[in-house]
């Protein structure tokens, strides 16, 4: 084995994800043992993949992925909007004042996750068992919809429900992170969660075309004077 | 490619001498890394079985027990190997973790906060193609010949890219495994290597 076809063949690659045969891992493995490149593009991307996983998509990358995502939904809200169109009385003059389009300030694909670290709990609480650990996994995987039903099920602490409710609104289960997050923000300054919660609660109610509550939301996360005062005060700013 | 002084240095070891012992340890300590990280799921793991390889590859240098000196690399290996089968075994008999993790091998630990700032900035900094190649290529798994037709590119463009693009985050990163070799001086204490270079 030599350089050229480890290049070629993605060699390093596939061993990281357990594709290889086991002639062709074991001819790899003894080639990075001798050769000092291939085994810094190992350590590199061994270090690289798994917290580039836990960005958010390049911007290019993003606008193709929010397009091929809303399709669906704009075709059905597309589709509603004929069907009302046809069946509804014809409006007299007076009755159908001009109107400023909408335009939608935020998007599913906009909103980006909270940071998570597996060693840091904010509110000093810990959730033990393979229940959060595996719940959690998912989360830093973007795996968000079974993520969020794990950590439903077990949600016990501020963590938890905190976590839940992102995890629900960015699989756009609006209601339910609705619900989760309310509850994390009544339990207000006993848990470290609450200006989080709130401009997550916010998003959620942007997408939810509730935007006046938004815009409420908005202002409390100003006033917090918090980490999240600049992303709220952004957001406001496009209402 | 081999390893140039690996006869100077098992030759040395055999000899008594502790700084070819140092040297040998930090030749070996990253490329046993990756291989225990790249197969076993558990970090703490990956080290404990680093420091057993290396342990039992100097006694086993010690007590002149490889025969061909420019082989050294394969040898360490052929131990690792073992030591890595050793301890699955033991796993499955004694599990400390669930056997969804024992499958799970390539997860790999979540990395640490500040790494993954360095990783994004650095990210970020690089070009917009540069970002999109790499992104599909090691998040969304996709192949070169994948990408490159996405990104109207020859495909070895974008393995050149990307090559280009991983050289600067590991400079980076300055990937380099940090060699502990606190535990060879543990081992001198008490081990039978006493004479000096």
């Amino acid at each position: 084995m030599n350089c050229n076809q480890v290049v070629s063949e993605n060699l390093i690659e596939r061993y990281l994800d357990g594709q290889l045969d086991d002639a062709a891992r074991d001819a790899l493995e003894l080639h990075y043992f001798e050769c000092e490149s291939c085994l810094v593009m190992l350590q590199t991307l061994q270090t690289v993949r798994p917290a580039l996983a836990q960005l958010p998509a390049p911007v290019s990358l993003r606008r193709r992925t929010a397009h091929w995502r809303w399709l669906p939904i704009a075709a059905a809200i597309v589709l509603a909007a004929l069907f009302w169109w046809k069946g509804r009385p014809a409006p007299s003059v007076a009755q159908a004042p001009m109107q400023a389009p909408i335009l939608a300030v935020l998007q599913l694909s906009d909103v980006q996750p909270a940071p998570y670290s597996p060693t840091l709990f904010r509110d000093g609480s810990v959730e033990p068992g393979a229940a959060w650990d595996h719940a959690m996994r998912l989360y830093q995987q973007r795996q968000w919809a079974a993520a969020a039903a794990e950590l439903a099920q077990a949600a016990s602490q501020p963590a938890t429900l905190h976590f839940a409710g992102i995890s629900y609104l960015l699989a756009g289960q609006i209601d339910p992170a609705l619900s989760a997050l309310d509850r994390v923000i009544a339990l207000g300054p006993k848990s470290p969660f609450e200006e989080e919660a709130r401009f997550y609660r916010a998003q959620a109610l942007l997408l939810a075309g509730r935007t006046t509550e938004a815009r409420a939301e908005l202002d409390r996360v100003v006033n917090t004077r918090g980490d999240y005062e600049a992303r709220a005060r952004t957001l406001a700013s496009k209402l | 490619m081999t390893w140039t002084r690996s006869s100077i240095v098992t030759e040395g070891i055999l000899a008594g001498s502790q700084a070819l012992e140092r040297e040998f340890v930090e030749h070996f300590t990253p490329r046993l890394a990756v291989f225990f990280r790249a197969r076993s799921p558990l970090l703490e793991i990956a080290e404990e079985l680093t420091q057993e390889t290396l342990l039992a590859a100097l006694l086993a240098l010690r007590a002149g027990k490889l025969r061909d000196c420019d082989a050294v690399g394969s040898f360490v290996l052929g131990i690792a190997r073992r030591q890595l089968a050793e301890a699955f075994r033991s796993k499955a008999r004694h599990p400390v973790c669930s056997a969804a993790e024992l499958e799970d091998v390539h997860s790999g630990p979540a990395p640490a906060p500040e790494l993954t700032l360095t990783v994004r900035n650095e990210f970020y900094n690089l070009g917009e193609m540069d970002q999109r190649i790499l992104w599909l290529i090691l998040v969304e798994g996709h192949r070169p010949a994948e990408v490159a037709a996405q990104v109207g590119l020859s495909e070895d463009a974008v393995r050149q890219r990307k090559s280009r693009a991983l050289r600067r985050l590991a400079e980076k990163l300055n990937t380099s495994a940090v060699t502990n070799t606190d535990w060879l001086t543990t081992l001198k204490q008490s081990g039978s290597s006493d004479s000096k270079p």
